[in-house]
């Protein structure tokens, strides 16, 4: 996934999200407890000034109405809690909510010093809010006390643990929902990109020529270039085959008037050599013509081409009346140049016909990476001493076995130049059989 | 027979009209495309030499019109382009065989043969009628075994009648297939021929192998035998 496009941007996206996320989720949890401790805060000073209000000095003792204003101090154990205390900690005075508990002594002993100062802490179990002040109780002698009000703290922070959950909860849905869009978005928005690449897996596989669909304006440059690339080979193998044709009537015909003329003649050396210097251009324009694997090529349908062949041999080879037996197995394909595939197969059924008695097989399939392909014939094959020069690289044209004419040679430069392998061998029907074998166009490079 | 010839290369036109004449076929020769259609439209020919490179009009979009226009007659085309792509499209094109060139004109002149035969329905270049045998390839004419004399004019009608044994020729299209179009045509002449085959074939008048249909043509009655669609 890390080696796709699709896959880093979605990597990076989940990562700053969830980092995002994470930050917006420790955030509101702080903001949530703050502002709960604030609240609380300020809920137990109007409790605490409430005390105080309310507080009165009744025969040297202190004195709080038994029906306070704030109906949780004087219900039973209801979790708000009033104290009056010393400095040393001991309780002058408790609400009724208290009666029944018993309060650590250091809950009450506070840090504050200066009177009218209060102090707000959370002590184990319990908000705490403290007020200090100084009063006369005891022959108007004046007294430090400590007015505290008191809440149990655990009702309160699992009211925070709840909503904190609540929030998380909410914010690992929203992450979902958003990294859902984001996959959403992120797959709309490399789509042009995937339909591109899935164009060009096409035009490998030879399915289409051009790169075809509707793509975002910043991808019309990429395809337009990408289908000039394309066209312009094309054109230029066009060319390039148009010329050598010129090319070889150029030289072909002039030839072709000395021949003649040098049979009235009967002059043997020159013959000769014309016909030696004929045999050589064509085997050098055939082997100029012959086109490079690359990945852009059109797969041809090796049925189709057979089928062209062996409609051609028919016509040529009428008198010799050939049976023709062609197994190719559905979607055969040739990954290159349709000339190069017409070119080896024209020459290699010729030489069969030419050498056959009365049949000829064709053989083909893809069932191994790339092409293969068989030939039979039933004439009188080609001797064994004589395969290996028949192939042989480099083996020039004037030197070839005459029994093969100049086909096989041309045939196996193609192969060649497709990393291919051309082998000569004794077929079941008696005569020779010669076998292709092509990889894939993408196995060819790198090699 | 006549052979029409459409080649541009002034050299290679000249050598193939040469080639052809020497074989007694009375030839006609275009040097483009549109000359060659015309050609083949208005005359009626037995076979067309056609080089593919050909100027205005190439030549496989000339053998296709040539189809297209009901001409079925044998097509032999030559070619620079030894690839097979341009041959197979040739073939396609409606072609019966190709020569590449430069070319041995024997090759030429054997395959024109075998076209010729092939379109007449044999393969053998030896057509036997009982006494009478006609060897295509030598252009000869054997009676009992014995070899007629014959001028190139009595042995192309009697090899165009063989052709068309037990149809009834027109002496319009005897003349047509024995005569270039540039000659000076005598529809007299064709009775001239007719009368020495006779005499030369059938000095008795037994065999009586050319009728004469009232007010139509000819027809050889001669029917030819099994072995002489074997192959040799």
């Amino acid at each position: 996934m890390i080696n796709t496009l699709f896959g880093r941007l979605f990597i990076a996206s989940v990562l700053v999200l969830s980092l995002f996320l994470g930050l917006i989720a420790y955030t509101i949890n702080q903001l949530t407890a703050e502002n709960a401790y604030q609240t609380q805060y300020e809920k137990l000073r109007l409790q605490n000034h409430l005390l105080l209000s309310s507080a009165r000095i009744n025969n040297d003792q202190i004195e709080l109405p038994e029906d306070l204003r704030e109906a949780r101090f004087d219900e039973y154990e209801s979790g708000l809690y009033g104290f009056v205390s010393d400095v040393e900690g001991n309780i002058l005075w408790r609400s009724y909510s208290a009666h029944s508990l018993t309060f650590e002594k250091n809950i009450f002993q506070t840090t504050l010093t200066k009177l009218g100062t209060s102090q707000y802490e959370i002590v184990p179990g319990y908000f705490a809010y403290h007020h200090m002040v100084l009063w006369e109780i005891v022959d108007d002698k004046p007294q430090l006390l400590t007015f505290t009000a008191l809440e149990e703290s655990r009702p309160i922070l699992e009211n925070i643990d709840q909503l904190q959950q609540t929030l998380r909860f909410w914010l690992f849905v929203i992450g979902l929902l958003l990294i859902t869009l984001l996959m959403l978005i992120l797959r709309w928005g490399t789509k042009p990109l995937r339909q591109l690449a899935s164009n060009l897996k096409l035009i490998e596989d030879g399915v289409k020529n051009r790169i075809e669909g509707n793509f975002p304006v910043e991808f019309y440059n990429v395809t337009n270039n990408l289908n000039q690339l394309i066209d312009s080979e094309r054109r230029q193998r066009e060319r390039y085959h148009s010329t050598l044709a010129d090319l070889a009537h150029s030289l072909k015909t002039p030839l072709a008037v000395i021949h003649t003329e040098l049979n009235t003649t009967h002059n043997s050396l020159i013959t000769e050599q014309v016909q030696r210097m004929d045999e050589i251009i064509k085997h050098q324009l055939q082997r100029a013509v012959v086109a490079s694997p690359h990945q852009l090529t059109e797969a041809i349908s090796v049925e189709q081409c057979v089928d062209r062949l062996i409609s051609a041999m028919g016509k040529v080879y009428a008198g010799k009346h050939l049976r023709f037996d062609v197994k190719i197995v559905e979607n055969t394909v040739f990954k290159g140049d349709q000339r190069d595939l017409m070119e080896v197969l024209g020459n290699l059924i010729d030489n069969a016909c030419k050498a056959s008695k009365s049949k000829v097989d064709v053989v083909a399939n893809n069932m191994t990476p790339g092409l293969n392909i068989e030939i039979h014939d039933d004439g009188s094959g080609i001797p064994l001493s004589s395969r290996e020069n028949l192939i042989k690289r480099g083996h020039r044209a004037d030197t070839r076995y005459t029994g093969q004419g100049i086909g096989l040679d041309v045939a196996n430069d193609i192969i060649e130049s497709y990393n291919g392998k051309l082998e000569i061998a004794q077929s079941s029907l008696g005569g020779a059989l010669i076998s292709i074998r092509l990889p894939q166009v993408n196995q060819t490079h790198g090699q | 027979m006549r052979i029409l010839i459409v080649e541009d290369e002034i050299h290679i036109r000249q050598q193939l009209h040469d080639a052809m004449r020497a074989q007694h076929y009375a030839v006609d020769v275009a040097e483009n495309g549109r000359e060659g259609l015309y050609f083949a439209t208005e005359y009626p020919y037995d076979l067309a030499i056609i080089d593919l490179g050909l100027p205005e009009i190439s030549g496989i979009e000339l053998i296709r019109q040539l189809r297209n226009n009901d001409k079925t007659f044998p097509i032999l085309i030559l070619t620079a382009r030894s690839d097979w792509q341009d041959k197979v499209e040739g073939l396609e094109a409606g072609a019966d065989d190709y020569v590449v060139k430069p070319f041995q004109m024997e090759e030429v002149i054997a395959r024109i043969h075998a076209l010729l035969r092939r379109s007449a329905g044999s393969s053998n270049p030896s057509i036997n009628f009982g006494r009478l045998t006609i060897n295509t390839t030598a252009k000869v004419a054997l009676i009992d075994s014995e070899e007629m004399t014959l001028t190139s004019y009595e042995y192309n009608t009697l090899e165009y009648l063989a052709h068309h044994a037990g149809k009834v020729v027109s002496k319009t299209e005897l003349t047509e297939h024995l005569y270039s179009q540039d000659f000076e045509r005598d529809s007299n002449v064709i009775e001239v021929f007719i009368g020495r085959l006779r005499k030369k074939m059938d000095p008795d008048n037994q065999l009586k192998p050319i009728a004469t249909v009232r007010g139509q043509g000819y027809r050889f009655t001669l029917e030819p035998s099994s072995q002489s669609d074997s192959p040799s």
